[in-house]
């Protein structure tokens, strides 16, 4: 999988960042608190305006302090009957003609139909749901405000807190009762549409030749073509066997009946689902004079993700593994690589590139403890998860000795990987994340439920907004505006970027003058007054596309897909952070939601 | 009580009812007889059925796309965009799933935009392969991309370009790729994209293996694509003597690979005869010019010598030998020095004198008008026809001359003819034999091979200078020749004095 950016550990990324969420909030406070005041005193006086503000305060905390659960419960359920009234079930009726067109849209025969099927449940479930949240959001108060039904809740001993938090709630619950459906259906959505059989009759067999003075007893030979693919397969004396691994999965083939009429009965997919806990390690490197470097070569790729390392020479990659434990592993170190290959000239078009690794202790400066294992060596595959299982029964060093892994080559839970290209001319590319030791796979399942973990804090994040928004506002402006910061929110990213001016084509007014001429991004402007106006104009935009881009919450890095599509379990690191981002952003929208409709004459 | 606003409800209706006429004359949708014809319909169908521009008449109609277009709201524009941006991005991060998904949306939603399919086939084939180190790896995206284009010709049935394009990656990036032995292999392997291949081109069933060859499954797919050319399909300013090129050097560049492959008996002589029979019918084929005048590259050897005639009747007409009087007065009215400059030999001139030369000879060129002018003035009248139809005449040669350069025509009919010789597919033989000598270390077996291919090509040098000339071929015969100096020198050997290539050897001696 690649990781672009990796994720911290969650306290590493705690430690970094919480002071400047209590910061924020306290300065915005602050701020407002100021501005508030001087309004008064123009409008009311000093004395007013801070007796005003004092009463404000103090009635806030009470409110919040002594928000009933009870109380809240009640508008909550009272939400969920107007939701149900609204017609909120449809959206499964609609997510469920979706999937049973999608198959429309799918095709099995891609080279990874799991992936890209699993992509499309999640991205789905997401694309319905998060609108749906908007809707239900931005216009329950507005609408109980504009036919007065707000005045039969607020003239009973409800507090603001209770309304804003109850309705929250509420609309969440819906939500999670939405997602819980929509996922078993994608679950079993994806299982079934991915599972399929091949048939193998003896005529598509033949018998592997053996060494002389040897009877063969192995047969090779494929399958039929199912899903635009077929299996190469293997069976034994007695039919059974396995296939190999094509399109991320294998099956199992058994024998049934003997002689003539024995039939050879293909399993369902395996390995098709997975959920990796790779243990990655940090990546260093070694240039072609074996001088200890932070990058390798780039060998004139666009996307920098990789780097590489020279053949036939000393470079080398080496991570350093830690928390590698014997409990964690029996008698296999299962290892998974997804390097690439860069040739600069043809060579054997047959044959792979070599390269090897060695395990080693990361003590190299001990002369004590300076060992590592022969070298392992291998031929390199791109594009697949290349799975090695490297027998510690036998491990040995240059020399011939045995070796302990444990003993010999850990070193408190470290470990060394040195990687080389054996090829002259030749060059294999690596990032951090493309070697891992793999002790376990996590549930399928249960990371799947996880991937919706990332789609719920999307949705409980817009319908807070959406609450927040609906207590200033009507229905239809509160509904613009959470869309606007939905959509702003996947697109946090961009309008960075567009801020600090790393965009080509300029800002988006100068963008819009060259879309509307038909002129590339690439190249300047010409000189001249109109130009001029033009920058001008971008570069006063340029703050508020900055205030947006800090202040708006990122949904794109609630989004797990990538991780369940491609395989891999959703660390809790990464949950944990997700959690934390969306109750940062959830806490204060929450807060002004309340202090919005509190200070606002309802049926007071 | 008001009855106004009835009155103008009433009105309103009436309107309404009177404009359904001409709106159901206008837009009235057309229905299809028994043999697939559109019939009736309002003016704007019958409007789009003449000119062959509703989807219908252009292929498939695929119910996904249809509907995925909808769902766009009409922002199909935006959604390509989109995709199209996903396309790149997938690309740069080797993302493939998502790429190959991501292609087939554009394609759904703009099936009739063939450049869409044509760049991205390609982009499959030639980019996305290369990107693969495992060779079949490699073939399994040239394939990809192939079955992509095949895609694209069931929604565009009017396009031959499409139907050019697959059988242009089907000869090529099989045939020509550094990869090719090995693709070739693969590709005569592949059953399931062989049965694949016949169903869409409607063939009855898988061809036999000897059929399967990658150039001959790509002809047939450039055969297909004139039928369609033939039938009204648009070449989009392609010139169709390229077009019609494509399946002759197709059977020619089979014969070369079957060559290449060992194979040097009936089959291969079968195989350059075949190639001959297809370049001499192109060469028979009445092809449009850019000035709209159609000629026949075979038709050169006969233009020419018409020509000659003509000139000399011309030329003969009272009071005869016009054309050099012309000349000799123009002569007088160069300068000394263009004079002098013209009068020098090519090869003694300087670069100014060059210069010089040929501002003098053009001021010296006659024109068959001028030499009609001068004519008696009885005979004038035929002697301006005449010039006339000569001035057409040489035009004709010049354009036929020009397409016979093109496609290197002359140098493709005497190879076709010559290749298809027995003594000369000895002759490739007995040097395929010498070749794996040399690369096994046999050097006297190799001297031996050479030695007795070389005897059989040179009758063939004699008969066929313009292949032996040609530089391409020439550097292949070189190479040969550097080899075969090689295991000379190696037994302190020299080249015969009267080494049977020594003319191979004198034409390309600057190479």
């Amino acid at each position: 999988m690649d990781l672009e950016h990796e994720p911290l550990p969650y306290l590493m990324w705690l430690r970094e960042g919480w002071w400047i969420w209590p910061l924020t909030l306290g300065l915005l406070a602050l701020g407002a608190l100021v501005i508030s005041f001087l309004i008064g005193s123009l409008l009311h006086g000093p004395g007013r305006a801070g007796d005003s503000i004092y009463k404000a305060i103090v009635g806030s905390f009470t409110d919040l302090l002594r928000t009933s659960p009870r109380r809240v419960w009640a508008i909550a359920r009272l939400s969920i009957q107007e939701s149900l009234r609204r017609w909120v079930l449809a959206g499964l009726v609609v997510f469920g003609v979706v999937l049973a067109f999608a198959l429309w849209f799918l095709n099995a025969d891609e080279i990874d139909p799991g992936t890209l099927y699993l992509d499309f449940v999640l991205t789905a479930t997401a694309w319905l749901v998060l609108p749906m949240s908007v809707f239900l959001s931005a216009f329950s108060l507005p609408n109980d405000i504009k036919n007065h039904t707000i005045y039969t809740i607020v003239t009973k001993p409800v507090r603001s807190s209770e309304i804003v938090l109850g309705r929250i709630v509420g609309f969440a619950a819906v939500g999670t009762a939405l997602l819980v459906v929509m996922g078993l259906f994608s679950y079993l959505f994806v299982v079934r549409a991915l599972n399929h059989s091949h048939e193998l009759v003896e005529a598509d067999l033949t018998l592997i030749e053996a060494p002389a003075g040897t009877e063969s007893a192995l047969k090779e030979g494929r399958t039929t073509t199912d899903r635009g693919h077929f299996h190469r397969v293997t069976v034994d004396a007695e039919g059974n066997g396995a296939t190999d691994v094509r399109q991320g999965h294998w099956h199992k083939i058994t024998a049934e009946g003997s002689g003539p009429s024995q039939r050879y009965v293909l399993g369902p997919p395996e390995g098709q689902f997975h959920a990796r806990e790779p243990v990655y390690g940090k990546l260093s490197f070694k240039n072609r004079a074996g001088e200890y470097t932070d990058k390798g070569i780039n060998v004139g790729n666009e996307w920098t993700y990789r780097s590489y390392i020279d053949g036939g020479t000393q470079a080398a990659a080496i991570w350093k593994f830690n928390n590698v434990r014997k409990q964690d592993f029996n008698d296999v170190l299962p290892l998974e690589m997804t390097i690439r290959i860069f040739r600069t000239h043809k060579g054997n078009i047959e044959q792979g590139i070599l390269g090897s690794y060695v395990l080693r202790n990361p003590n190299q400066n001990d002369p004590n403890k300076k060992r590592q294992s022969q070298p392992i060596n291998f031929y390199a595959r791109e594009f697949v998860i290349d799975q090695h299982e490297v027998k510690l029964n036998e491990l040995h060093d240059d020399k011939g000795q045995p070796l302990d892994l444990w003993e010999d080559l850990v070193e408190d839970g470290q470990l060394e990987l040195e990687l080389q290209c054996l090829q002259s001319g030749q060059y294999f590319g690596m990032a951090q994340p493309d070697v891992y030791l793999l002790p376990r796979e996590a549930s399928f399942e249960a990371n799947f439920a996880k991937g919706y973990l990332g789609i719920w804090l999307q949705m409980l994040l817009v319908t807070t907004f959406g609450v927040m928004w609906s207590t200033f506002l009507n229905g239809a402006v509160a509904m613009l505006a959470t869309f606007a910061t939905l959509a702003g929110g996947f697109f946090t990213q961009r309008m960075s970027e567009l801020a600090d001016g790393k965009l080509l084509g300029g800002g988006s007014i100068e963008s819009l003058y060259r879309v509307v001429n038909q002129q590339s991004m690439v190249g300047d402007l010409d000189e001249g007054a109109g130009t001029t106006v033009i920058h001008v104009l971008d570069t006063i935009n340029r703050a508020p596309m900055f205030m947006l881009s800090r202040v708006l919450p990122d949904f794109s890095s609630f989004s797990n897909v990538d991780y369940v599509s491609a395989g891999f379990n959703i660390p809790a690191d990464v949950l944990l952070t997700q959690v934390t981002t969306a109750a940062a952003y959830i806490v204060p929208a929450f807060i002004f939601g309340f202090l919005s409709l509190k200070l606002r004459e309802v049926a007071k | 009580m008001n009855r106004r606003p009835f009155i103008r409800k009433v009105m309103y209706l009436a309107a309404v009812a009177v404009l359904l006429v001409p709106l159901s004359m206008l837009s009235m949708p057309a229905h299809k007889r028994d043999g697939g014809e559109s019939a009736g319909g309002g003016y704007l169908a019958r409007l789009r059925d003449e000119q062959k521009l509703s989807q219908a008449n252009l292929g498939e109609i695929d119910p996904t796309g249809a509907a995925l277009k909808l769902a766009t709201l009409g922002m199909q524009p935006i959604a390509v965009y989109v995709l199209q941006g996903k396309a790149v991005d997938a690309r740069l991060k080797e993302d493939w799933t998502v790429l190959r998904a991501t292609l087939d949306q554009i394609t759904k939603l703009q099936p009739n935009f063939v450049p869409a399919w044509q760049f991205q086939g390609w982009n499959l084939s030639y980019n996305i392969s290369a990107e693969f180190d495992d060779y079949q790896k490699r073939y399994f995206w040239v394939i990809e991309g192939t079955r992509f284009l095949q895609q694209g010709t069931k929604y565009n049935e009017t396009s031959p370009r499409l139907l050019k394009d697959v059988g242009w990656v089907l000869g090529h990036k099989i045939g020509r790729a550094d990869e090719h032995k090995q693709f070739r292999k693969l590709f005569v392997a592949d059953d399931d994209y062989q049965k694949h291949d016949a169903d869409m081109l409607g063939l009855p069933s898988s061809r036999p293996v000897e059929l399967r060859d990658n150039w001959l499954v790509g002809r047939d797919w450039h055969l297909q694509a004139q039928k369609v050319k033939e039938n009204g399909g648009a070449l989009g300013g392609m010139s169709e003597l390229l077009f019609y090129e494509h399946a002759p050097r197709c059977r020619i560049s089979f014969a070369e690979a079957m060559e290449e492959d060992g194979i040097f008996e009936e089959r291969a002589q079968v195989a350059w005869q075949n190639a001959l029979f297809d370049w001499t019918e192109l060469g028979k084929r009445e092809t449009p010019t850019y000035i709209d005048r159609l000629i026949r590259l075979t038709d050169l050897d006969v233009l020419k010598p018409q020509a000659v005639k003509m000139k000399e009747k011309l030329d003969a007409m009272p009071p005869g030998d016009m054309r050099a009087k012309i000349v000799a007065e123009k002569r007088g009215s160069l300068t000394p020095q263009e004079r002098r400059a013209f009068d020098t030999a090519v090869e003694a001139r300087t670069a100014e004198e060059h210069q010089l030369a040929g501002a003098a000879a053009m001021k010296l060129e006659t024109t068959h008008d001028e030499v009609a002018g001068r004519v008696d003035a009885a005979q004038r009248k035929e002697a301006q026809d005449l010039a006339n139809e000569l001035k057409l005449l040489e035009e004709q040669i010049r354009l036929t001359d020009s397409a016979r350069g093109t496609v290197n025509y002359a140098f493709w009919l005497a190879r076709c003819e010559m290749e298809g010789m027995p003594n000369v597919i000895d002759a490739r033989r007995l040097i395929a034999k010498g070749e794996a000598a040399y690369q096994e270390g046999d050097l006297l077996g190799a001297q031996q091979s050479y030695e007795q291919g070389f005897a059989k090509w040179g009758p063939a040098v004699k008969q066929f200078p313009i292949v032996f000339k040609d530089s391409a071929f020439g550097d292949e015969i070189m190479e040969v020749i550097n080899r075969y100096k090689v295991v000379l020198d190696k037994q302190e050997l020299t080249l015969p004095k009267d080494f049977v290539l020594n003319d191979v050897i004198e034409w390309h001696k600057n190479q």
